[in-house]
């Protein structure tokens, strides 16, 4: 099911004012797997995103895409390599039409800038994008400003964006957070859709446990900035300083 | 600014040292000067900054009006009733410390004015309308660039015919400690705004009510959730600010004889030098105040007079783009 | 975060979002209606003479034309053709009025083709890209100076150099105007990359501040204060007598239709999709790919460029320049005109343009006091109508929109949520 290491994460640390929010992290995401991160809130898990796909500069460590090394890349960079992200607050551009939030989610990964001057408007998206539409069921709302959805549609778009340009990986912060608890089932088998059909390559935060581990095949647990342990759902969920780390050892 | 503090070349009177070193800190001396009275309007600029989210265009107009006032009140002195012991401003100078009381008396009456005005009525009706949580901050961008505007040209066109010779608060007196030329005031012009920084500091840092005010700048949500009484500690904010202009425009007034087009430049300093120093640090400010102040003096002198407000302001630009948590604010990450 | 949220609001723009199946019907007497009174704007004030008078006619008009978009959406058929029709309206009263005119209303018409380009190019940075800028003048100026310099082959001495500069043909000479200013704009790209909204507002007006300094200050290049003479006398361009101040006038419009179309070509192309996801949330686009650097340096050199391009053509239209006509003031009227036009829009910068003009014209008799008028509008008009005249519009639009309809299938999950935690 899963293959070789896609992006390597060696010695990662980033600091705060003396508070090492992300502490000498290592682990890999293989090719075709749902990856989980989780850990007590505060442990680093979003600076670790951030770190990962530039947002932050960390003050230590490396990330490899696919053997490159990326970490002096801006976003931009990355994201055009293929490193995919959501954030944990949903961020959509409000003011466009759904369907220009995905085609500004695609364009930028075709051609140079210069030459995106002079193609057509929709520079042939539209077959990408409308399909994509159909399937997170935001058909009747394509041409709707995305400010005027409803919160799990704008998480739906949110997670569309990320995933139309067809990225090595994917990285989801909280997919599962403040979504409505009858949705998540849908949430979970649109992932899994996403991960089985198109082997997609995840790697997920989340804070819903339940959620988390009928999903992922390996979860990295991270506790104080570190990673405390890695391992499928099982081994972990039988792990006793897991369970010590959340009961507040 | 129309004018530098005393920094014209060291005049060969005896016993004066005529030399580069003496020179550098008669310039210097005065920069420092300069730079009290920039750090008190960059103070005034971050509080309102950190405290009220409102950033002031017209910061410099405000100091502006109240130099114009304090010379009317002076002007005015029969027809407000005032004892005749109040000598009239602009009248003959005296010798010694302090020898206009006149616009000592305008300074005071000067201050609830200010307050009334320039804080609540500006708090009030411009920036409780315009600065809505999570809007735009643009239209109060715009409001102030207006206000100011008319501010300006009100002056200008009330005043502006008549550059007003703004009395000397500390009167002309020079000292010469060490061969160095010193005049009384920028001694005075420093020791007031030492002495109104550290009231400030003292009040912020020491009273209940100050501690409030530092709990709201910080997080008004927490603030709020704490039983303090955000919009009042928002207003007093405002208060300190318009006290702080007024204090500002007493002492830079006689240097730039109350000119109606003073206000853009002094905008645009106590920016500059809120920028400098961090633009979430009150001590920052101060700092960036001296900064720009030495900086104007230096490069007016050593430079060309024509870019002495040129050298701040590519110094604000290079800040900007290397340090734009400012030269002693504490780096802090943009969260996504 | 902090930027997301605070752009967003005043930036409400139009978009053709509606699919043409759902574009309803086209209601022909609604168009012809239209095209009527646009044209009848248009000639109405043929026998008049006053500028301001009629600038005040067409500015109610398109206000008008706006307001009449209330009641339609401006995505159907009938919206799409009143806001073809107002823009036609515009350039034929530009075209149409001069007719027949005295020099020196071809010349204030004139100054008004050239702060339409500068607004244009500002529409751009602003209204679409989101990067607030109070340089505008002094990119004019950057363009005026330079074209004058380089047109007339003069010897100028800077810091102890001499030389004497090269006489380049007119044509060339706006050219290098444009592009310098593009190249200057690079000095506010890079701040506006770092600050935001009312910091990088005093960042520009510091860098037109610096500008007005060295132009009022570098004597032995610009004069100083006693400024430059940029007379027409020989200016042929294609066999064409530029001297002729009808001929000018039509040269500078040709410049307006052309910057125009550019803004609009590049507001459709992919380009301007890229703007708005700067504009809206500049992390989120950043992390989807968007060269946020790279399209803030362009949102900024794309304005700067035509400001300088409307800098060599305003020379050339007052035939002297000074320092004082680039200084911050005008810098604020120029932005306020775009902001009051409505952002994102086209026909904005039309709207705001005229409108100063009108203002500035109908304040006069108030003789010394009209600025102080003018300042005191401008803090009315921002308690009354923070987003323009246009924006109003939209607002009062998309309140009468809502409340006919509901967004269709926004109930379903919308339950209040509790919004995700937030982890630090």
């Amino acid at each position: 099911m899963t293959g070789d290491p896609v992006v390597r994460v060696r010695g990662m640390g980033k600091a705060f004012g003396g508070i090492k929010a992300v502490d000498d992290v290592s682990f890999d995401v293989h090719d075709g797997e749902i990856l989980g991160v989780i850990g007590p809130n505060g442990c680093g898990k979003t600076t670790l995103f951030n770190c990962i796909l530039g947002q932050y500069r960390p003050d230590r460590g490396r990330v490899e895409l696919a053997g490159r090394d990326v970490s002096r890349w801006p976003p931009h960079r990355r994201a055009n390599a293929g490193l995919a992200r959501t954030f944990q607050l949903l961020q959509v551009f409000e003011s466009m039409s759904v369907r220009d939030n995905l085609k500004t989610a695609a364009q930028e990964h075709i051609g140079s800038v210069g030459r995106r001057l002079f193609r057509r408007p929709d520079m042939g998206l539209g077959a990408t994008v409308d399909p994509l539409i159909e399937r997170f069921r935001l058909g009747h709302l394509a041409d709707e400003r995305a400010g005027n959805l409803s919160y799990g549609q704008q998480k739906l778009l949110d997670t569309a964006m990320a995933f139309v340009s067809r990225p090595a990986v994917l990285f989801l912060d909280e997919p599962a957070g403040g979504v409505n608890p009858t949705m998540l089932g849908d949430v979970r088998e649109r992932i899994r859709d996403l991960n089985q059909n198109d082997g997609t390559t995840f790697a997920i935060i989340e804070h819903n446990m339940e959620f988390i581990f009928e999903l992922a095949h390996r979860i990295v647990v991270m506790e104080q900035g570190r990673v405390l342990t890695t391992g499928t759902p099982d081994e972990v969920r039988g792990d006793p300083r897991v369970l010590q780390v959340y009961l507040g050892g | 600014m129309a004018r530098l503090r005393g920094s014209g070349p060291p005049t060969d009177v005896g016993g004066v040292r005529d030399d580069a070193m003496s020179t550098f800190l008669q310039i210097s001396f005065s920069g420092l000067a300069t730079g009290a009275i920039f750090a008190i309007a960059a103070v005034g600029f971050a509080l309102l900054w950190q405290t009220a989210g409102a950033i002031n265009f017209a910061h410099g107009e405000f100091i502006a009006l109240p130099a114009v006032i304090m010379l009317i009140l002076g002007e005015q002195r029969p027809t407000l009733g005032l004892p005749d012991w109040v000598p009239v401003v602009g009248g003959t100078a005296v010798a010694g410390p302090l020898p206009e009381m006149g616009i000592i008396v305008a300074f005071v009456l000067t201050i609830p004015l200010a307050v009334l005005v320039l804080g609540y009525v500006f708090k009030v009706s411009l920036v409780d309308r315009l600065l809505t949580p999570g809007g735009d901050d643009i239209p109060l961008v715009i409001a102030s660039l207006g206000l100011a505007l008319l501010i300006r040209e009100y002056l200008r066109v009330e005043f502006g015919a008549r550059p007003e010779q703004f009395p000397s608060t500390f009167g002309t007196a020079r000292w010469r400690p060490g061969g160095i030329p010193i005049s009384a005031d920028d001694v005075g012009v420093l020791a007031v705004c030492i002495a109104v920084i550290l009231a400030l500091q003292m009040f912020l840092r020491r009273t209940y009510t100050g501690r409030q005010m530092e709990a709201t700048a910080q997080s008004p949500h927490t603030a709020r959730l704490l039983g303090i009484p955000v919009d009042r500690m928002v207003f007093y904010t405002f208060a300190i600010n318009a006290v702080l202009v007024t204090v500002a425009a007493l002492l830079v007034a006689p240097t730039t004889h109350a000119r109606w087009d003073g206000g853009l430049s002094l905008s645009l300093v106590a920016f500059t030098a809120a920028i400098i120093g961090g633009f979430n640090q009150v001590r920052g400010a101060l700092v960036g105040g001296f900064v720009v102040g030495l900086l104007q003096n230096w490069s007016a002198y050593y430079l060309s007079s024509a870019y002495r407000e040129a050298i701040p302001l590519l110094l604000l630009i290079l800040v900007i783009l290397w340090r734009p948590q400012g030269l002693f604010g504490v780096a802090e990450e943009r969260r996504v | 975060m902090s930027a997301t949220t605070s752009t967003t609001g005043v930036l409400e723009h139009r978009q053709d979002t509606i699919p043409e199946r759902d574009r309803g019907h086209l209601s022909w007497p609604l168009a012809v209606a239209a095209v009527a009174a646009t044209t009848l704007v248009v000639l109405l004030p043929l026998g008049h003479s006053q500028l301001a008078g009629i600038m005040w006619l067409w500015g109610v008009a398109l206000v008008g034309v706006i307001g009449l978009n209330l009641w339609l959406p401006v995505e159907s058929w009938n919206g799409i053709v009143i806001k073809w029709t107002s823009l036609a309206g515009a350039v034929a009263f530009l075209i149409v009025f001069p007719i027949g005119r005295t020099n020196a209303t071809l010349i204030d018409l004139g100054v008004f083709v050239v702060f339409a380009i500068v607004c244009i190019g500002l529409n751009l940075t602003y209204g679409f890209a989101g990067k607030v800028s109070l340089a505008q003048a002094g990119f004019l100026g950057i363009g005026a100076y330079v074209s004058v310099l380089l047109d007339t082959g003069r010897d100028v001495a800077v810091a102890g150099f001499e030389a004497t500069l090269p006489n380049l043909p007119f044509l060339l000479a706006i050219v290098v105007a444009g592009l310098t200013c593009m190249a200057f704009s690079v000095l506010i790209g890079f701040p506006a990359l770092r600050v935001q909204g009312p910091w990088l507002a005093f960042v520009t007006l510091a860098f037109n501040l610096l500008v007005f300094l060295v132009l009022n200050n570098e004597v032995g290049l610009t004069e100083g204060s006693r400024g430059l003479r940029a007379i027409r006398s020989d200016l042929v361009v294609f066999d064409i007598d530029l001297f002729e101040t009808r001929n000018y006038y039509y040269f500078c419009l040709v410049f307006l239709l052309a910057a125009t179309v550019l803004v609009w070509w590049v507001v459709r192309s992919p380009w301007g999709r890229a703007f708005k996801a700067l504009r809206d949330n500049p992390a989120r686009a950043a992390s989807l790919g968007v060269d946020i650097r790279t399209y803030t340096l362009l949102a900024f050199s794309i304005g700067a460029g035509l400001a300088g391009v409307a800098g060599a053509l305003y020379a050339r239209l007052i035939e002297y320049i000074e320092p004082r006509a680039f200084f911050i003031g005008q810098s604020f009227d120029f932005f306020l005109a775009t902001v009051i036009g409505g952002l994102g829009t086209l026909v904005g910068p039309f709207i705001g343009v005229s409108f100063i003009t009108v203002l500035t014209d109908r304040l006069r008799f108030t003789g010394d006091y009209y600025r102080v008028w003018f300042g005191l509008f401008v803090v009315v008009m921002m308690l009354v109508a923070p987003k323009g005249v246009a924006g109003s519009f939209d607002q009062l639009r998309s309140w009468l929109r809502d409340r006919r309809r509901v967004v269709p299938g926004a109930a379903p999950d919308a339950a209040p949520e509790v919004g995700p935690e937030v982890e630090t």
